[in-house]
C-alpha cells in the first residue's frame, strides 16, 4: 500500500511540472503571437508585449511549486 | 514621497501684436507645458504659423538629409544654439555642400566599379589562348596595371570628402539646430486659441516659476498679456516632471513603460528603486554573472549614450550589486559552489553558505512568500492613502483596510501552527472583521477576490523557483564538462571549455532577461494592482 502511496506521488510530481508546462507554453503562444501583431501596427508596444508574454510563467512555476513539496516534503513522510 | 514638482494650469491671454515676442519668452523660457488647442467653433479658431514655415522646413529637410547621409552625428561635435538669418546664401551654402559631396560621391562609386572589373578581369586567367589581337590584350593589360593609380585616387578622394564634411559639419549642425526651434515657435501658435484679435495659450507650468513668469509678461507688455491660473478637475492628467535623486533616477524607466502616475498618487519609483534591485537579485543571485552583468553595463554605459539606455544599464547596474550579494549568500559562483571549493565553511560565526537555493529550497520558498506579503501590504498602504487623499477614511477602510486586515489575518492564521493557540482566535476574529468589511465595501463578489490576493501573494514563489531554474541550468551545464567532458582528455578539454563559456553565455543571457521581466511583472501585476491607476502625461516644456 505504502508503495502504490509512493508511486502516486512520484507521478502526480511529474505530471504537475508536465501538465503546467504544457499550459503555460500554450497560453504563451497565443500572447507572444498576439504580442507581435499589435507590435507590427505599433513597435512602442514591444516592452509591455514582453511582460504580457511573462504573465502565463505564474502557471508553471506553481506547477514546480506543487511538485517540489510533493518530492521533497510529502515523499519523506512515506517513506 | 511627493517630492515631485507641483503643476499649475494656466491661461496666457494676449493681443496678437504681442504673441510673437511673447512666444519668443515662452520658448526662452522652457517652462510651460503648452495643452494642443481642440475644438473650434464661431469665435474661437486655430492660430496660423508666422511666417513662411515650408521654406524653413525645406531647408532643414535637405540640411538633415546631409547629415544623415553622410553619417555626421550630433555627439561627434558639439552642437550650440547660435543666432542665424536666413539667407539666400545659407541656401546655397546648403546647396553647394550636397552638391560637392554627391560629386565626390559619384567619383568615389565610379573607381569602386572599374576596380571591381579588374579585378574580375585577373580572375580570368591567361588571355592569349582566347584568339583576340594582340593590343586589345595589350590594352587590357595597361587597365590591369592602373589599378594602383586608382586605389591612390580612391583614397585621394575619400580624404577630401572626410575633410569637407570635417569642415561643414559644426556649421550644418549649427543651422539644424536654429532651423528646428525657428520652426517650432513659428508652428507655435497652430497649438494656441485665437480669435480676431488675441491669442489664449493654454498649458501648465510649475508652479513656483508662475510668479516670475507673471512678472517677466508683466514687465515686457504691461496689460496687453495677461496670465491667471485656472482650475482644474482631479481626473484632468497633470504633466509631471520627477524630481528623484540620480540613484533613483533609472527606475523612472520602468513607471514609462507602465504609465506615468497622476499628480496626486503615490509615486511608487522610489518604492521601486528598492524592490525591484532586490527581487532580481534574489532570483539571479551568482557572483559570476553579478560581476559579468556589471562590467556589461558599465562597459556599455560609454558605447550606449541615449537616455534610455542609459536608464536600463543603471537598472542592470544596481540589480547585479545585488546579485553579486545574494550571489555571497547562496554560496553561488558560476553554478558551483564556491565556498565548498575553497574549504570555506564558517564566516563570521555563520554556517557558509547560509542558503544553498538547492538544498534549503524550503526555507528559500516561506521567505519568498513572506516577501510576497510584504510587498502586497506595502501596495495596499499605498492604496490606502491614495483613496484616503482622493476620498475619505471611510472609503479607504472599506476599500483597502479590509484587505490589509485580511493580510494581517492570514499571517496570524498560518503562523498559529507554529507559536501558539492564541493566534488562531485573535486570527480568526480579524478575518471575520475584513469580511463584514469586504461585503460592506463590495458586496459579495467582493469574497472571490480573496483568491485573487492569494494568488498574488503565492506568484512571489518565482523568486525561489526562478532562481531554482538558473542555477539547475549552471549546474547542468558545470557537470557536463567536469564529470563527462573533461575526463576523456585530449581534444575533449577544448570541447568541454567552449560547453563550458557558450553555456554560462546562454545561462546568463536567459537569466538577465527572465529575472528582469518576472521583477517587473511582480511590480506590474501583483503590486500596482493595489494602488495604482496611473494616467499622468510627461512634462514636456515649450523649448526643449
Amino acid at each position: 500500500m505504502a508503495e502504490l502511496a509512493v508511486i502516486v506521488v512520484v507521478l502526480s510530481a511529474a505530471a504537475s511540472v508536465i501538465l503546467t508546462g504544457l499550459a503555460a507554453a500554450w497560453a504563451e503562444k497565443h500572447i507572444g503571437s498576439a504580442a507581435i501583431g499589435a507590435m507590427t501596427e505599433k513597435e512602442e508596444l514591444f516592452s509591455k508585449g514582453l511582460v504580457l508574454t511573462v504573465i502565463p510563467e505564474t502557471i508553471v512555476i506553481f506547477g514546480l511549486t506543487v511538485s517540489l513539496v510533493l518530492l521533497f516534503v510529502v515523499l519523506p513522510q512515506l517513506l | 514621497m511627493s517630492s515631485n514638482e507641483r503643476m499649475t494650469k494656466i491661461t496666457l491671454v494676449g493681443t496678437k501684436d504681442t504673441m510673437k515676442e511673447s512666444i519668443e519668452i515662452l520658448h526662452s523660457l522652457k517652462i510651460i507645458h503648452i495643452l494642443d488647442f481642440k475644438e473650434q467653433d464661431d469665435t474661437f479658431e486655430i492660430g496660423k504659423s508666422l511666417g513662411e514655415v515650408s521654406k524653413f522646413s525645406e531647408l532643414l529637410l535637405s540640411i538633415r538629409s546631409l547629415l544623415s547621409k553622410f553619417d555626421i552625428r550630433p555627439e561627434k561635435i558639439k552642437s550650440t544654439y547660435i543666432k542665424r538669418e536666413i539667407s539666400r546664401e545659407l541656401e546655397k551654402e546648403v546647396f553647394e555642400t550636397e552638391n560637392v559631396l554627391k560629386s565626390y560621391n559619384d567619383r568615389l562609386h565610379k573607381i569602386g566599379s572599374i576596380l571591381k572589373e579588374i579585378d574580375n578581369i585577373k580572375s580570368i586567367g591567361d588571355l592569349k589562348d582566347i584568339g583576340i589581337k594582340k593590343n586589345l590584350i595589350d590594352s587590357l593589360d595597361s587597365v590591369v596595371a592602373s589599378k594602383s593609380e586608382l586605389e591612390e585616387q580612391r583614397d585621394k578622394i575619400k580624404g577630401q570628402m572626410e575633410s569637407k564634411i570635417k569642415e561643414k559639419s559644426a556649421y550644418l549642425l549649427q543651422y539644424e539646430d536654429f532651423l528646428s526651434s525657428e520652426i517650432e515657435k513659428m508652428e507655435a501658435p497652430l497649438r494656441f486659441t485665437t480669435t480676431k484679435n488675441t491669442f489664449i495659450v493654454e498649458g501648465w507650468i510649475p508652479e513656483k516659476k508662475y510668479q516670475e513668469l507673471g512678472d517677466i509678461l508683466k514687465k515686457k507688455f504691461g496689460d496687453r498679456v495677461t496670465l491667471d491660473k485656472i482650475k482644474y478637475s482631479d481626473d484632468e492628467s497633470v504633466p509631471i516632471e520627477f524630481k528623484h535623486p540620480t540613484p533613483v533616477k533609472p527606475f523612472e524607466l520602468l513607471l514609462e513603460l507602465f504609465e506615468y502616475p497622476k499628480s496626486r498618487e503615490i509615486d511608487p519609483t522610489f518604492a521601486i528603486f528598492i524592490t525591484f534591485p532586490l527581487f532580481y537579485g534574489i532570483m539571479l543571485g551568482d557572483i559570476g554573472y553579478g560581476l559579468v552583468i556589471f562590467l556589461a553595463s558599465l562597459l556599455m554605459k560609454t558605447k550606449f549614450k541615449t537616455e534610455g539606455w542609459k536608464m536600463i544599464l543603471g537598472i542592470l547596474e544596481y540589480s547585479s550589486i545585488y546579485t553579486i550579494v545574494f550571489g555571497f549568500i547562496d554560496g553561488e559562483f558560476f553554478g558551483f559552489d564556491i565556498f565548498l571549493l575553497l574549504g570555506i565553511e564558517e564566516l563570521f560565526g555563520l554556517r557558509m553558505p547560509i542558503l544553498n537555493r538547492i538544498v534549503d529550497f524550503l526555507p528559500i520558498m516561506i521567505l519568498s512568500i513572506s516577501i510576497g506579503v510584504i510587498h502586497v501590504l506595502l501596495g495596499l498602504i499605498f492604496g490606502f492613502i491614495n483613496v484616503y487623499r482622493s476620498h475619505n477614511l471611510k472609503e479607504a477602510i472599506l476599500k483597502k483596510g479590509a484587505w490589509i486586515i485580511l493580510i494581517f489575518s492570514i499571517v496570524a492564521l498560518a503562523a498559529s501552527m507554529y507559536i501558539s493557540d492564541i493566534l488562531l482566535y485573535f486570527g480568526g476574529g480579524l478575518l471575520l472583521v475584513s469580511i463584514v468589511l469586504l461585503v460592506a465595501g463590495e458586496g459579495f463578489i467582493g469574497l472571490i477576490e480573496i483568491f485573487g490576493i492569494m494568488s498574488n501573494i503565492l506568484s512571489y514563489v518565482r523568486l525561489m523557483a526562478i532562481g531554482l531554474s538558473s542555477v539547475g541550468i549552471a549546474i547542468v551545464i558545470n557537470s557536463i564538462t567536469m564529470d563527462i567532458i573533461f575526463p576523456k582528455g585530449g581534444i575533449f578539454i577544448l570541447l568541454g571549455y567552449s560547453v563550458l563559456i557558450f553555456g554560462h553565455i546562454g545561462n546568463i543571457l536567459l537569466g538577465i532577461l527572465a529575472s528582469f521581466l518576472h521583477a517587473l511583472r511582480l511590480h506590474y501585476v501583483e503590486f500596482f494592482t493595489k494602488f495604482y491607476e496611473g494616467g499622468g502625461i510627461k512634462y514636456k516644456p515649450f523649448g526643449i
